[in-house]
């Protein structure tokens, strides 16, 4: 059912259950409808696109969708799983995104579609368990954010903060100055990556598990998308690993470092940076990067010469876990623009 | 335990409330003068509530209220202070003393009163006040970190501030426009804020021009916070177009014998990206601001986008 729910009269008829396939089309097409106004761009989704997301995605995906009496979906809310690694332990979690409502069907009550369809998810999905998440984390739009800080159990966890720089400006090693460390592109992810994220995920607090599977399905199985990735070895020894984009983010034409994750000594950070802003320069664009601002990475970039700015983005969570509190989540929650939908 | 009466907080009452601030924050205290300082002495008024029972305080919520700029036109906004119950009026079942102690001062004077509350709580009052309170998060507070200098100041002339007068208002209507909430800088707030504290004058510095009208302000103190010795730029008021003032302000604060001078600076303001560019750091820090509005259309998400709240507009050093 691709064509729009004329009223929302008919309230008391909303059905609401889980994804199930041939669900997609109508699915993509209220999404679009929802979306059109705020975003054309994004609005343009396509269904390669969301079916690399939320049915290719090696942790899952959770969708629960609300449909009028007709089977038109009117409301989602839906999460793109990830394994993360947290004090030794995996779980599953989730970024929460792409929850809208369609306009017809939009209003504030507790009655209303989009809250309705919150509260069923979390039923659904949120807890321990087979198929749960034991927390989810998202970057709501204004809207959603004051919907679910009131009605969904949004909690706050950070403000997020970017880093920005003009590679002319920054001050990094000259290309082949960085002693031990070989930087290189590469077009693959292997099973160096699996323990090197091993090593590196105890001192990173909530991280999502960045190992060959995970990465190869985000940055190369994407459609569409055209990652550059390289690697820092020392001796052969992975040290490092980083990820850029062209994109667009906060309100900025940039090349963006998607995703980067270093070990703390031997400069692989500053490395892979110095290489990062090489193609910026290619691209005659500013270096962006997003880490959170109470890890290491964040105050080194900004020795390197880049400045923080704000972002639009407020970070939420929601923790079904008793001993995960959402503020514990405020210096330990590891994200990266890898981890959001943004780029 | 025995019933209790929520009633404002009058000027006999300072002994009894800083017994139980004593009582409820081990190893802190508030001594008189600073009580008499910030509940009587504050030009814009008191507003504060207490839960009494037999002469004692057992929950206590309180706000410094000021003239402020909201959305351009006058109102009066307040800093969330001393917001505690005794460890014995914690808990048990039902609505707690501290939230019924809580809700009465936001009947009695939120809407009223005060148009915005907002403050740094800490995490046990961000969560009471998250739960059952209305707070909106406004921002994680980030901190901009600059290492003193010894360098030989270059541009205007700064020289030390030793009194406010009406120049402080119109270096703050400079500055306004730009600002979606601020805290009026007038003399009377300015001298109460930082001229009368019991705990000394704070270190008032200036720029003027020729005809000896204040081009821009700032203030800094001395604090020691979780073991490091740091100068505190509490204040910077210079309007946009003034860079050289600024940089001057700040290289002045900058001459101290402490670790780092440490500023709150809105992350949306020129100074934010501007101090950075000459030298600061952005470093997290442990505070979250909050906000609560009885204003429409004004909610924290709205104040995080152009407020003026810098590190003079909390209480992190008010007590130090």
């Amino acid at each position: 059912m691709t064509t729009p729910s004329p009223t929302r009269d008919q309230r008391g008829t909303l059905r609401l259950r889980p994804l199930e396939r041939g669900d997609e089309e109508g699915l993509l097409a209220a999404w679009r409808r929802a979306f059109a106004p705020l975003d054309p761009a994004a609005a343009e989704r396509s269904l390669a696109d969301w079916r690399w997301r939320f049915e290719a995605n090696p942790d899952g995906a959770q969708v629960l969708l609300a449909l009028d009496g007709e089977g038109r979906v009117v409301a989602q809310f839906a999460a793109s799983g990830a394994a993360f690694e947290l004090d030794g332990e995996r779980l599953r979690a989730g970024q929460a995104l792409d929850s809208f409502v369609d306009p017809a069907w939009r209003g504030l009550g507790r009655s209303g579609a989009f809250v309705r369809t919150g509260l069923a998810f979390a039923e659904h999905f949120g807890g321990e368990g087979l198929g749960r998440s034991v927390f989810l984390w998202g970057l709501p739009a204004p809207a959603a954010l004051r919907i679910g800080s009131a009605r969904l159990g949004y909690g706050f966890v950070r403000s997020v903060l970017h880093l920005v720089g003009e590679p002319v400006a920054l001050r990094l090693p000259a290309s082949g100055a960085c002693g031990a460390l070989d930087v290189r592109e590469v077009a693959a992810f292997d099973g160096s990556h699996d323990a090197f994220f091993a090593g590196e995920a105890r001192s990173r607090g909530a991280i999502a598990v960045r190992d060959a599977r995970r990465l190869t399905w985000r940055y190369r199985e994407r459609p569409d998308a055209h990652y550059a990735g390289a690697e820092a070895r020392a001796h052969g020894r992975l040290a490092g690993w980083a990820v850029l984009a062209r994109g667009r983010f906060a309100e900025r034409e940039a090349t963006l470092v998607v995703d980067v994750l270093a070990e703390r000594e031997g400069g692989a950070l500053a490395a892979l940076t110095a290489w990062a802003a090489e193609r910026a320069r290619a691209d005659g664009l500013p270096l962006v990067a997003l880490v959170p601002d109470t890890s290491r990475e964040f105050l080194a970039l900004q020795d390197m010469g880049m400045r923080v700015e704000p972002t639009p983005y407020t970070l939420v969570a929601r923790s079904w876990r008793r001993a995960l509190d959402v503020s514990d989540l405020r210096a330990r929650l590891w994200i990266t623009l890898g981890d959001t939908d943004l780029c | 335990m025995a019933p209790c009466e929520l009633r404002p907080v009058e000027p006999e009452d300072g002994a009894a409330v800083c017994e139980a601030f004593a009582a409820a924050f081990e190893g802190r205290r508030r001594d008189a003068a600073a009580w008499r300082w910030a509940y009587l002495a504050n030009p814009a008024g008191r507003r504060a509530w207490a839960a009494f029972a037999e002469g004692r305080v057992l929950a206590h919520f309180a706000a410094m209220p000021a003239r402020a700029l909201l959305r351009g036109r006058p109102a009066s906004v307040a800093l969330v202070v001393d917001s505690f119950a005794r460890p014995e009026a914690r808990g048990g079942g039902g609505e707690s003393v501290f939230a019924r102690t809580a809700r009465a001062f936001f009947d009695a004077h939120g809407g009223r009163d005060d148009a915005l509350y907002f403050g740094w709580p800490v995490e046990q009052a961000w969560r009471v006040g998250v739960r059952s309170l209305g707070y909106g998060a406004v921002r994680t507070q980030s901190a901009l970190v600059l290492p003193p200098s010894a360098a030989s100041a270059t541009g205007p002339e700064v020289e030390p501030l030793a009194a406010f007068d009406e120049q402080a208002l119109w270096l703050f209507e400079r500055c306004a426009p730009r600002f979606s909430c601020a805290v009026v800088r007038d003399a009377d707030w300015l001298s109460w804020r930082y001229l009368t504290h019991p705990r000394g004058p704070a270190r008032c510095l200036g720029v003027r021009d020729d005809a000896g009208v204040l081009r821009g302000l700032a203030v800094c103190a001395r604090a020691t916070l979780e073991g490091r010795d740091l100068e505190l730029l509490l204040e910077l008021l210079v309007p946009e177009d003034e860079p050289e003032v600024a940089r001057a302000l700040v290289h002045a604060a900058r001459r101290t014998c402490a670790e780092a001078l440490v500023a709150w600076l809105p992350e949306r303001s020129n100074w934010f990206a501007r101090l950075q560019s000459w030298g600061a750091r952005v470093h997290p820090t442990p505070w979250r601001m909050a906000a609560r509005s009885f204003t429409p259309r004004v909610d924290a998400a709205w104040l995080a986008l152009d407020d003026w709240f810098t590190l003079g507009d909390s209480d992190l050093v008010l007590w130090a």
